[in-house]
């Protein structure tokens, strides 16, 4: 079954998820819908079949199988819950929700109108992290003592030559800063490698830029394999930086050593497969965990399956995250 | 021949900024004839990057700058602090977050957005070019206006300091429209926008790209162009290589001729380490090799493959 999909809003990883789903085989593009004149048009230049400004009206419009939903974290309880309503499978972009009342009303729309929900937290599906949780089952470096994972970098505030969003600044509309945005993504990946409901040991925030969320947090998570997780995640810094380390009783092992260098090889390789009309594959890691993730889903809404990231895994995904706000010092 | 200072600067204090700014307006014999009554400080704040990364005009150099002018140029004195709005900057939180904001109430003075306040509209035309600027109303009105940039490099014309500093009072938001002509259009402002001092923060300079490093000097001068030709030379560059400052000379912005007072330019300059020097050589270099070679592979795989992802 070609699954038909609709996107709901063509911001930046928006138009990720517009090429991949016009690459897909398993996907058929039918619109996209987006608030923006600007980002209608891009669609319309690469390739979206339809545009529409409003969400609602694609969706009574046109015969869509499943959305994806990149929008403002505070849109994502608003937009989600109407297209579960409509009965439309959904790939929400990461956080859930901006407060754990409003994820909790996207999960049970969803479950009430029977329709799957995947919240693209997209590192699980990232080449390494797979093989890392191959490491940690398999107890290939030991048991893991502890997990170490940084991501450092401008978040938001990287410079580029568009105005930041004005949303970003506003922390009742996108739900608190470096924490809920990058932190989430490292724990989603902790619970995928350990397991549920770790304890948050330790927590604290704080703001350089004078802004009313934290540009910078620190957190210690415990599980109950044992394994504690140091988070530390910012968007302080000029040049971003990531990294995670899992510390076995046996040796550790690091992201570092494993990120495959962009190279000329790949590149030609694409020019290959395009010149073939076959399926050209991100040259990046953060491109191809998105694809990965959008094929994720498709296949799971055409197999009737459910995906391996859930409404209520990012649920509780957003109840840790909330938890660490809460006992965080400010410092 | 134009006066220019360099004066040293031990630490990140605001006394200790305040007598090195005082020691290089005494050097260059800096004098008023009338106590102006409202006063502009213009700083560099080109996006959010705070002090530390060599970016923006420190928030401790703007506060001893406040306190020279309340104690050297008139006590009762409007001053505002003004910047105006860039392609990817917003000056009002640009305000909040580099610390301006605290500045604004400690020290009593005004913050402007100049990109939100009366403008009027400069149209001027450059070899067959037709260039649009807008002029505030305050900055127009100004007793007097000190230009407070940054000493650092910057790729798309060798250097940012005063000169430059001006073309980002332009009040005109989507300044990347300028960009392919931005040497004649920093020199076009600066014949519209004229600064009675400038005094460049080198507290942390940056002499290499995306480089900061902890200089502790302070250059000063009523010439922005003079002053632009010292920075050049401190930063190992020929003055007379750089576009914009040849073009503001040429319009009669100010005078490629200076006389240094205060520190020499060479005992300034090697405060830098050696491999800041070599670096830029070769990283100047390299840059524009592989920039063109980079440039012309991108092309030709987006042209076949599409959007490099």
């Amino acid at each position: 079954m070609v699954v038909k999909i609709g996107l709901i809003g063509i911001g930046s990883i928006g138009k990720f998820h517009l090429r991949h789903s016009l690459q897909l085989p398993g996907a058929e593009l039918v619109a996209v819908a987006d608030v923006s004149r600007g980002a209608r048009k891009y669609a319309q230049n690469h390739g979206a079949p339809k545009v529409y400004e409003s969400f609602k009206e694609m969706l009574s419009n046109e015969d869509l199988d499943a959305v994806v939903i990149s929008l403002p974290h505070f849109l994502h309880c608003p937009v989600a819950t109407f297209c579960a309503e409509a009965g439309k499978d959904i790939l929400l972009e990461k956080p859930l929700a901006t407060t754990i009342h409003e994820g909790k009303e996207i999960v049970e729309a969803a479950k009430q109108n029977k329709v799957k929900l995947m919240v693209n937290y997209h590192l699980r599906f990232n080449k390494t992290m797979n093989y890392f949780k191959e490491v940690i089952d398999d107890g290939r470096i030991g048991s893991i003592a502890t997990m170490s994972a940084e991501w450092v970098g401008g978040g938001p505030f990287e410079h580029t030559m568009k105005p930041i969003p004005e949303w970003y600044f506003d922390v009742k509309k996108v739900g608190g800063g470096a924490l809920i945005d990058w932190g989430g993504h490292i724990i989603d990946l902790s619970t995928y490698f350990f397991g549920k409901q770790p304890s948050v040991l330790y927590s604290c925030i704080r703001s350089r830029l004078r802004l009313p969320f934290e540009d910078e947090a620190i957190l210690i998570l415990e599980f109950n394999t044992g394994t504690r997780v140091i988070i530390h995640v910012g968007w302080f810094s000029q040049i971003a930086r990531k990294n995670v380390t899992l510390w076995g009783t046996v040796r550790a092992i690091s992201w570092e050593d494993y990120i495959e260098k962009t190279d000329y090889i790949k590149a030609f390789r694409n020019i290959i497969r395009k010149l073939r009309g076959r399926q050209v594959m991100p040259l990046f890691e953060f491109g191809l965990s998105h694809l990965k993730a959008l094929e994720h889903f498709i296949n799971c809404v055409s197999a009737g399956k459910e995906p391996s990231i859930t409404g209520d895994d990012a649920l509780e995904d957003l109840k840790i995250i909330s938890k660490a706000y809460k006992i965080s010092k400010r410092f | 021949m134009q006066n220019v200072s360099l004066v040293r600067v031990s630490c990140r204090k605001e006394k200790e900024i305040m007598e090195a700014i005082s020691k290089a307006t005494e050097l260059i014999d800096f004098r008023l004839e009338q106590t102006p009554r409202s006063i502009v400080l213009k700083p560099n704040l080109c996006y959010y990057w705070d002090h530390s990364t060599g970016c923006t005009t420190d928030p401790v150099f703007i506060r001893s700058v406040i306190d020279w002018v309340r104690s050297e140029i008139s006590a009762a004195a409007d001053i505002t602090i003004a910047e105006a709005d860039a392609t990817a900057m917003r000056t009002r939180y640009a305000f909040k977050i580099l610390g301006y904001e605290e500045i604004a109430l400690e020290k009593g003075v005004r913050l402007l957005n100049l990109s939100t306040d009366r403008t009027r509209k400069i149209t001027m035309n450059r070899s067959g070019k037709r260039f649009e600027f807008k002029l505030s109303q305050t900055l127009e009105k100004a007793d007097f206006i000190i230009n407070l940039p940054k000493l650092k490099r910057w790729s798309p014309t060798k250097i940012s300091c005063a000169l430059k500093n001006i073309f980002g009072a332009n009040a005109f938001v989507n300044k990347v429209v300028y960009h392919n002509s931005l040497d004649e259009v920093i020199a076009d402002i600066n014949t519209i926008i004229k600064p009675h001092l400038n005094i460049v923060d080198g507290i942390i300079a940056m002499p290499a790209l995306d480089e900061p490093f902890r200089f502790g000097v302070i250059v000063a001068g009523l010439d922005p162009v003079a002053v632009d030709c010292v920075v050049a030379r401190i930063l190992g560059l020929d003055p007379r290589s750089i576009k914009h400052i040849l073009l503001s000379a040429e319009k009669g912005a100010g005078r490629l001729d200076y006389s240094v007072v205060g520190e020499s330019i060479k005992s300034i300059s090697e405060l830098f380490p050696s491999e800041y020097r070599t670096s830029n050589l070769l990283h100047n270099l390299k840059s524009s090799v592989s920039k063109r070679f980079m440039g012309m592979l991108l092309k030709a795989y987006e042209g076949i493959v599409g959007q490099l992802e």
